[in-house]
């Protein structure tokens, strides 16, 4: 549970307040200041990194197939393919100890046929996805991290250059300088307000050479995203290789039909013929694929119920198209999405249904964050999903809602609470807690 | 002395984007049922109307909403110029700014209303020797109404508020009911009597986010006889809604999904045109959905709305999730990649292995 959430915001500047348990709405007019609101809060929950913090911020679940795919890989792995890969890996590194063949092909080494091939490129695609979500988030991260070091090394230098001009003003007019604070002449207090303003520019100095370093470390890319990046170039090389070896088979199939055995099994061959950790490296290899799918079952028909629901049953669900794009099925058949609206509820519809299906079989996710795309959806669909989320509260401990503000007008009694983000007369940011749902009367 | 005791208006309510010259259809549905209760109250004759909060659908309502209750404060004063309308604000009538009185403020100023929206108020009405305190949402929540008492010098003491009522030990503002002649409540929808002397009217049309769930009852307003202690019901009709039984997909009889959404649709009393429908079909999973392809256009176009749920079929609640999977998948994949007698245990054992593992891993995580 998220007790607190502090942070800054450009036009908000710092703030810190208290969270509850419950749906609650974070209201803010300002987008961008919404932005570093959600960053705060993903914060709060875990690294970015963390698998079940993407989950509950939703982070590159987005409108594209890499997004289903992303999310079907983060459901996957809490239904047992983290375990399953982990196995395999272990398997993998005892065979070619052994100088066994990697059972994880390695492009060049095809002897697949096409329909394992095919699976080869969907497994690789996938990882690539997942690969690439992580560097997408790893790299945001870095850059933010920047960006902060950045703003913090300035206002110290700022800092520190009025401090030290407002010393020589003082030292240059002696007993009869006035105070800095309230004007009048310092006279006795000359020297202790010197010692004071210097002490305090020191400081700042010193704060400010940590954040230079601290810049200065982060010009570089931190190791971690480097290896992201090693990884993606090398998956994406993989899935070139795997490519041109589907289109190979797939030609020499249309050509020499008889020449090839209708749909052989490899997997089915290995386990035949292979010993013990062969046997069970293929028997992992296969319960892989099966996880992959039954998560994509489960979440393309999770989501395609809460898009159903969300549009009003104008949509009755989703499926994916020949290349693995989510589509809209209307009355008149599968069609893609037709508005900003359609999008923003499918990609609303998946995060949900991912958070939904990955709480229901893990005890670590109690939270779930919404932010943008919601101001997207109409006003019905806002409603409605406002009402999807209150429906998983006995799942989720806690449910956040960023959000301009006008849905806390539209159904107040649904949230617990209300924090409304604005900025002070003074600059200073100022947070108002709205209490939320509704008086309560004890009948006696 | 007759109380009539009307909530949740909610003036202004829109959906299913269906207009009707230029007006959002369900909008016009809602100031209708008001109209038609300020009708009824012309027979019923109350020396007091209570409004419980809810009373438009939005702080910020839209002008038809404030058209709609300005007419029927209007038609209601000319027909009854004796009766006195005490309102309070609900949830929907308050901005959340605090300094923000809201739109029904505006209506306080009206001859013979007072509209309570902020701070709870205490209203004496001599000619009628009547005491009523009005607790409005705002007061209710942040618990100011905390000490309601009634006057034990007027002949009759009347509680106007917005909330919800829990058993006794809970948390709020305290009600003794015996202390109070009457409680007019409002937030539910749904018409409850909790005491003799104390209840919801419930709204006057299905405007919920979920209609279904107010489909059988009936809607109205009550009157309430102080003299007599007796609630009577008034009903007022509101557009028709249906809620069908689900139909249960079968996979090995997919062609009698068709048919059974016809039966439904069409078995409805009096059809389906221009009522709001739900039709839900449970366990049609997405690469069946091909089965109701091109069926419900006509249907939609009757309705004012057809609703079409799609659901998960009914299933034992207690099982895990996955539990099925993985009994299942052992065995397949054992069936599938196994050679009887000699890789068969292997196969088995390492999906065991790897799925129990991975629960272990996963009911041990902390995020």
């Amino acid at each position: 549970m998220i007790e607190q959430l502090q942070g800054s915001a450009p036009s908000l500047g710092d703030f810190r307040v208290a969270l509850t348990r419950g749906m609650t709405a974070l209201a803010c007019r300002d987008g961008r200041s919404r932005d570093r609101i959600f960053d705060a809060l993903e914060r709060s929950l875990a690294p970015a990194t963390d698998p079940l913090a993407r989950v509950a911020s939703g982070r590159g679940v987005d409108e594209t197939s890499d997004g289903l795919e992303r999310a079907v890989r983060l459901l996957a792995r809490r239904m047992g393919l983290a375990e399953v890969e982990r196995q395999l890996k272990l398997i993998d590194e005892g065979v070619a100890r052994q100088g066994g063949r990697e059972v994880d092909a390695a492009p060049g080494e095809f002897s697949g046929t096409l329909e394992q091939e095919k699976q080869s490129l969907r497994q690789v695609r996938a990882d690539a996805a997942e690969v690439n979500g992580d560097m997408e988030v790893a790299n945001m991260e870095w850059l933010r991290e920047r960006q902060d070091a950045e703003t913090h090394l300035m206002a110290y230098r700022d800092r520190a250059r009025e401090l030290k001009v407002r010393l020589q003003e003082m030292e240059s007019g002696g007993a009869e300088a006035p105070c800095p604070t309230c004007g009048k002449v310092l006279a006795d207090h000359h020297a202790r307000v010197i010692t004071q303003l210097r002490e305090e520019w020191e400081s700042i100095v010193q704060d400010g050479s940590w954040w230079k370093r601290r810049r200065e470390q982060l010009d570089l890319k931190p190791p971690a995203l480097q290896d992201l990046e090693s990884r993606s170039v090398r998956l994406q090389a993989r899935i070139e290789a795997y490519s041109k070896e589907v289109v190979r088979l797939r030609s020499r199939s249309a050509g020499s039909e008889a020449e090839e055995p209708p749909e052989p099994d490899q997997a089915r061959e290995t386990a035949h013929h292979g010993g013990e950790a062969v046997v069970r490296a293929a028997a992992l290899r296969a319960l892989r694929v099966e996880l992959i799918e039954k998560a994509r079952d489960l979440l393309v028909t999770r989501a395609g119920r809460n898009l159903n629901h969300l549009m009003s049953g104008a949509i009755l669900g989703v499926v994916q198209d020949a290349d693995g794009q989510p589509i809209a099925v209307r009355d008149e058949g599968p069609s893609p999405f037709q508005s900003d609206e359609e999008v923003a509820a499918y990609v609303l519809a998946l995060r949900v249904a991912l958070a939904d299906l990955v709480a229901e079989r893990s005890n670590g996710l109690s939270t779930l964050m919404i932010g943008d795309p919601f101001d997207r959806l109409g006003r019905e669909a806002k409603v409605r999903l406002v009402g999807l989320l209150h429906s998983l509260l006995p799942r989720f401990e806690q449910v956040f809602l960023l959000c301009p503000g006008e849905i806390v007008d539209l159904v107040p009694e649904r949230f617990d609470s209300a924090l409304e983000f604005q900025e002070g007369s003074d600059g200073a940011s100022s947070v108002r807690v709205i209490p939320g749902g509704v008086g309560r009367l004890t009948l006696h | 002395m007759i109380l009539a005791h009307l909530s949740d208006l909610h003036l202004g309510f829109r959906a299913f984007e269906r207009k009707d010259r230029g007006r959002n259809v369900r909008e016009v549905d809602v100031a209708r049922a008001f109209q038609a209760a300020i009708n009824k109250m012309r027979d019923i004759e109350p020396q007091v109307v209570l409004v419980a909060g809810d009373i438009f659908d939005r702080p910020e309502p839209t002008q038809g909403a404030m058209v709609a209750l300005a007419r029927g404060l209007a038609t209601l004063r000319e027909a009854l110029p004796d009766t006195n309308v005490l309102m309070v604000a609900g949830s929907r009538d308050t901005p959340h700014r605090p300094g923000d009185p809201g739109a029904l403020a505006t209506f306080d100023a009206f001859p013979g209303v007072e509209a309570a929206t902020a701070r709870r108020r205490v209203v004496h009405l001599p000619d009628l020797d009547f005491h009523a305190v009005l607790v409005p949402h705002r007061s209710a929540i942040s618990n100011e109404a905390e000490a309601v008492t009634p006057d034990p010098e007027a002949r009759w003491n009347v509680l106007l508020a917005y909330g919800d009522v829990t058993a006794g030990g809970g948390s709020g503002f305290v009600v003794r009911a015996d202390e109070w002649d009457y409680v007019a409540l409002g937030h539910r929808h749904s018409r409850v009597a909790v005491r003799e002397n104390v209840h919801y009217s419930g709204s006057l049309e299905r405007v919920g986010a979920a209609p279904w769930e107010e489909a059988v009852a009936e809607k109205g307003f009550l009157s309430f006889d102080l003299v007599a202690g007796v609630s009577t019901f008034h009903p007022v009709a509101g557009r028709p809604v249906v809620s069908l039984e689900p139909i249960l997909f079968e996979p090995a009889r997919k062609a009698r999904l068709r048919e059974r959404v016809r039966e439904v649709l069409e078995e409805v009393p009096g059809g389906i045109g221009g009522k709001i429908v739900r039709l839900r079909i449970q366990g049609l999973g997405p690469e069946d959905l091909d089965q109701i392809q091109k069926l419900l256009h006509d249907y939609r176009r009757q309705a004012l709305h057809l609703e079409v749920s799609l659901e998960d079929a009914p299933g034992p609640a207690e099982a895990r999730p996955d539990e099925d999977f993985a009994d299942s998948l052992s065995d397949r994949l054992a069936a599938r990649l196994g050679t009887p007698g000699l890789n068969e245990d292997v196969i088995r054992r390492a999906v065991e292995d790897a799925l129990t593992q991975a629960s272990h891993r996963v009911q041990g995580s902390v995020g």
